[in-house]
């Protein structure tokens, strides 16, 4: 096959165009650097979204042949390789602005409980960068992309103050939040990256409740809409559409020079240069480029004498337990669809006020689905059948309360992603395979994260929807995968430094998840952005320097 | 992206929003799909989907509002058993568990009948029960009949804003 070589040698070469490389493409090129993204999708267009297809006319469409646009990736086209008794459930979306599209939109600060963590409890490598390091970013990410929330601060959760106004909760988060709170828990505000009011050029939510669906004006911050747009115009920005990177190429040095990728739709292989490059395909898809990116100087993967790329993946352990509350059964239905997604959040708390337990680390509770919701899934969970049921059904519709605890996952040497040995993709590029286990910790975890949700449920008086313990979501459910490529200050001990720039290869930085020293409980998608902004500051200040 | 252009977007969409709603309505009503025959069912026989709306009309029945045969639940399973052998076999020796004569059974010796289904414990019957009831009460409630007529739900629309709840009895 012949092989296309681009003569041109770009500033800066970025692998992925998600939150993470949108956010270094739309830093650097406002900086005055020039800028290769590849992309392996193409953008989905919003008129094309079917945020306002009502479930009855989702049938009628599907029946005349039409279909959602297809936000992920379908597995049979790049399939990656579990143990068979350890499943692990890898979403991806592959085109311009990744899983921003259709993300959740929690924006959590980490704090120092989550930075200062490894640090005090001894597990593994220490994170290299504290709150205060990266306090400045959130305000500045804050302010950027638009984040409705309260601005209260507490040690797990800090506020901010350029938090947009919460969406008012709804009458089922209100009745949980004064239960929560007889029992000396709080539930704040959530923290989410949906627009209450226009800000900096988007339109304001129009509270339709379909964000899952992508957003078909924009309301919510995507990558794409917020971050490689503004980056076009500065005429610095280029996006190759449809390209799978499969390796980062080195030079003679062992530096990294530019990047090996396939076209997606006609299997062609190219190769472009650059002086620098960034590697930001989310968490796995990232370590398996860098994995597979093996040469003469880097013959375990590239920046990978230290032997951690691909390992201490670390996900969250999640279910779901739901309930009916006392005050809003057979009452009116209201619209409860809001900003889609919880208003309430409920901080971390394990480690206050002398509160002891037998594990590391701790979890956080989400609220997604509270009120009347298309789609009652829990509706086939009620007994019996026939006229009885369906009053069940309708008395039951505007009470529901719904509790998604996350809990953190330590990282483990062990849990890793490999590509040795493994099948090749359509490329003839070794796939993913996923090691991955939850253990003790997280087991005795989930304990007292049952035993929280079903006391918050009971201080509520609801009528608790049946369930059973250690019904844990399938791994990898959460989409918060991190740690495989994590920064630390020892080299033998880490892949990166505290700016996201490879110990072994000063041109070479991981800039999404991966780069996470921990997962902590949180969502990570606000802390990738505050990091890969810092990380970008400090590239083109060492570019502007000469140093890479 | 140019702000006010966007601005007057939404402001434009929220204005027409009862217009774009009645449009939405149109749409459901199946004859308003131009041209197109009144489809048959792909997989179940046309004995099957005899009993189908029998059998699903025993989970969620007619009431002051539409029961799942007349929200057409029967051809919306109909329409999930494309693709998946593991759902066409699970359905078809399913119905077979109910015997040759369920359809002509009156409607209590079919009510009880089912019920000896739901009480048995992870036999082929109580595992066929519990196909029937998920799917029926799945279908139901992403229907027009089941989720809007039944249930009340009148979400997916454009709101100027969201008031949350306004119950003084609820706050703090």
């Amino acid at each position: 096959m012949q092989i296309k070589k681009s003569p041109k040698v770009h500033d800066v070469l970025i692998v992925g165009s998600g939150a993470a490389g949108g956010m270094a493409a739309w830093n650097l090129t406002r900086q005055g650097v020039n800028v290769l993204v590849l992309d392996a999708g193409t953008k989905f267009k919003r008129s094309t979204f079917w945020s306002h297809v009502k479930p009855w006319e989702w049938h009628l469409r599907i029946d005349r042949g039409e279909r959602p646009p297809q936000f992920f990736l379908d597995t049979k086209e790049q399939p990656y390789l579990t143990p068979k008794d350890d499943p692990f459930d890898l979403m991806r979306v592959w085109g311009r602005g990744g899983k921003t599209n259709v993300w959740g939109r929690v924006s959590l600060r980490y704090s120092d409980v989550d930075f200062a963590g490894p640090e005090k409890d001894g597990w593994e490598i220490p994170w290299p960068i504290r709150y205060k390091d990266v306090a400045p970013y959130y305000d500045k990410v804050d302010q950027l992309i638009g984040v409705c929330g309260g601005n209260d601060d507490q040690d797990s959760l800090p506020g901010s103050k350029y938090h947009l106004p919460p969406p008012a909760p709804r009458c089922g988060e209100r009745l949980l939040q004064k239960a929560a709170k007889g029992m000396g828990i709080s539930i704040v505000s959530g923290r989410r990256a949906v627009l209450t009011r226009d800000h900096n050029g988007h339109t304001k939510c129009h509270y339709c409740g379909a964000c899952g669906r992508g957003c078909d004006v924009g309301a919510f911050f995507n990558s794409s809409d917020y971050l490689l747009e503004p980056a076009f115009r500065t005429n610095r920005l280029e996006v190759m559409d449809n390209a799978v990177v499969a390796r980062i190429l080195v030079d003679d040095k062992g530096r990294a020079n530019g990047a090996q990728y396939f076209d997606r739709n006609t299997g062609e292989e190219h190769k472009v240069y650059a002086k620098r490059v960034i590697v930001a395909a989310s968490c796995i898809d990232s370590t398996r480029i860098l994995l597979n990116s093996k040469s003469s100087a880097h013959p375990n993967g590239i920046g990978n004498s230290s032997d951690v790329i691909g390992r201490y993946l670390s996900e969250q352990i999640r279910f779901h337990m739901y309930g009916f509350v006392p005050e809003l059964m057979g009452g009116p239905v209201r619209n409860d669809d809001g900003i889609g997604g919880e208003h309430i959040y409920m901080p971390r708390f394990n480690h206050r006020d002398g509160r002891k337990h037998d594990y590391l680390r701790g979890y956080g509770m989400q609220f997604w689905n509270i009120g009347a919701q298309a789609g009652p899934a829990w509706a086939k969970h009620l007994p019996g059948f026939g006229l009885d049921l369906k009053q069940a059904v309708k008395k039951r519709f505007p009470a529901l309360v719904a509790l998604h605890p996350y809990g953190e996952t330590l990282p483990r040497r062990d849990n890793r992603v490999t590509v040795e040995g493994t099948p090749k993709d359509r490329y003839g590029v070794p796939i993913a395979r996923i090691e991955y286990k939850i253990g003790e910790n997280e087991r005795t975890m989930a304990k007292e994260m049952y035993d929280t949700a079903e006391a918050i449920l009971k201080s509520a008086k609801a009528e608790i929807l049946g369930f059973q313990r250690n019904n844990l979501d399938v791994n990898g459910s959460a989409i918060h995968e991190h740690g495989t490529c994590r920064m630390g200050t020892d080299p033998k001990r880490a892949a990166l430094n505290g700016f996201c720039q490879s110990h072994d290869v000063p041109n070479l930085f991981v800039v999404d998840g991966a780069a996470f020293t921990t997962a902590s409980e949180k969502n990570p998608t606000l802390t990738i952005l505050a990091l890969a902004w810092r990380a970008t500051d400090y590239m083109a200040d060492e570019i502007k320097r000469g140093a890479i | 992206m140019n702000s006010r252009r966007n601005a007057l977007k939404v402001l434009a969409v929220v204005a027409a929003a009862p217009v774009v709603d009645a449009q939405q309505h149109q749409h459901a009503t199946p004859k308003s799909v131009p041209a197109a025959k009144p489809p048959g069912p792909k997989f179940f026989t046309a004995a099957e989907m005899d009993l189908l709306r029998i059998l699903t009309d025993l989970i969620i029945p007619r009431s002051d509002t539409p029961g799942a045969s007349d929200a057409g639940v029967p051809m919306l399973l109909d329409g999930l058993m494309k693709n998946s052998e593991r759902l066409q076999r699970e359905w078809r020796e399913g119905l077979a568990l109910l015997g040759p004569d369920f359809a002509t059974l009156g409607h209590d010796k079919q009510v009880e009948l089912l019920t000896v289904f739901s009480q048995e414990q992870d036999t082929p019957r109580s595992r066929f029960f519990h196909l029937l009831k998920g799917g029926t009460v799945d279908q139901y409630y992403s229907t027009r009949e089941g989720l809007e007529t039944e249930l009340g739900w009148h979400g997916n629309t454009f709101l100027q804003e969201f008031e949350g709840c306004t119950h003084p009895e609820h706050q703090g």
